[in-house]
């Protein structure tokens, strides 16, 4: 059986959409991370809106202090490799236009993928061996790996995502008519 | 050709992300970005992947997302629904050993925070869990779950493809 494999979508303003609306996701996300201990320092109705924020990022990470960046005396929404994971993500959107298309579906070799999670995994066993010490460098510098290279592989399967469900709807509408 | 169904994926998917989201120690895996959350989505889509194997029916982004999505919506219902089981159950007020985490790391609270803390103590002493903090905590699981679940399940679409394509 013979496949053929598409590597890009046709529609081009959907596409251009779905990256836009991911690099706008991804950048109000990181500003949260950093808005949390600034609102927590201005007071007042701030600080109540920064327990939500904290609440909110409890989800996704442990929060602990000992392993946090601190911004006006109060730790960042998530700890330092989250805040590199996510920041990387927010970087690597933005570099994501230089290499590819915006419409483009098709994906990097695996193994940049393969290589940063593997990095980030040692980095973690090691440290729950006991046989080396994770710091704040090992681990800004493995999460900011795999968030830099986090959305060559998920942008691709977005856009293909919308692309189908876009053509899905559309054939359905025109089938109604 | 007809397409296998989507409820076992999505049972699969429903159950992994529960499963590694409510039992303990496991649950740390989503303290790493939610990766239990995306592993559920990627166990949904592998799970449909594999049934769609001799069909001749590719495994599109669509019906993944879609697995994806709503195993994060399901999930979301069920964690909050296990959490606040688990606070009935348990008799525990976790509110106290917050407070008493605050007092041995040395940390004066705000009053502010105090307050809030004596609140949601009075409402697991009054139910035997938090109203308050259940229901933030289900808006939040309803946009964190469906959320990283749809990655997970897109990041699988991506890669058991591309693994399809170097297959022929």
């Amino acid at each position: 059986m013979i496949k053929f494999q598409r590597f890009s979508v046709d529609d081009h303003n959907l596409s251009r959409k779905v990256y836009f609306i991911f690099f706008i996701f991804s950048f109000i996300w990181l500003m949260l991370i950093f808005l949390a201990p600034l609102f927590t320092a201005l007071g007042g109705v701030f600080e109540k809106i920064s327990h939500f924020i904290y609440m909110f990022f409890s989800k996704v990470c442990h929060q602990n202090e000992d392993r946090s960046f601190h911004l006006f005396g109060y730790i960042l929404g998530v700890c330092s490799r989250c805040v590199w994971i996510y920041l990387g993500f927010f970087i690597g959107t933005s570099f994501y236009p230089l290499k590819y298309k915006m419409n483009n579906i098709g994906l990097p070799s695996l193994l940049y993928l393969f290589v940063a999670v593997v990095i980030l995994l040692l980095d973690v066993m090691f440290d729950t061996i006991g046989i080396f010490h994770n710091n704040f460098f090992s681990r800004s510098v493995t999460g900011f790996l795999l968030g830099f290279v986090l959305p060559f592989y998920v942008i691709p399967g977005f856009v293909k995502f919308f692309d189908e469900v876009h053509s899905f709807v559309r054939n359905k509408l025109s089938y109604k008519e | 050709m007809t397409t296998p169904n989507k409820i076992l994926p999505i049972v699969i998917g429903t159950i992994t992300m529960t499963i590694i989201s409510t039992i303990p120690i496991i649950n740390l895996l989503n303290v790493f970005c939610c990766a239990g959350i995306i592993v559920g989505g990627f166990a949904g889509v592998y799970t449909y992947w594999k049934q769609l194997q001799n069909t001749g029916v590719i495994l599109t982004a669509k019906d993944g997302g879609m697995i994806g999505i709503l195993c994060g919506i399901l999930s979301a219902i069920f964690v909050t629904g296990f959490g606040v089981l688990i606070s009935l159950f348990s008799d525990i007020n976790p509110m106290i050993d917050v407070m008493k985490a605050f007092d041995n790391m040395g940390l004066e609270m705000p009053p502010e925070v105090i307050q809030y803390l004596e609140k949601f103590s009075d409402e697991f002493n009054q139910h035997g869990f938090s109203p308050t903090i259940t229901i933030f905590s289900f808006i939040f699981n309803l946009i964190i779950y469906p959320l990283f679940g749809s990655i997970g399940a897109l990041l699988g679409v991506s890669l058991l493809n591309k693994k399809n394509n170097q297959a022929v």
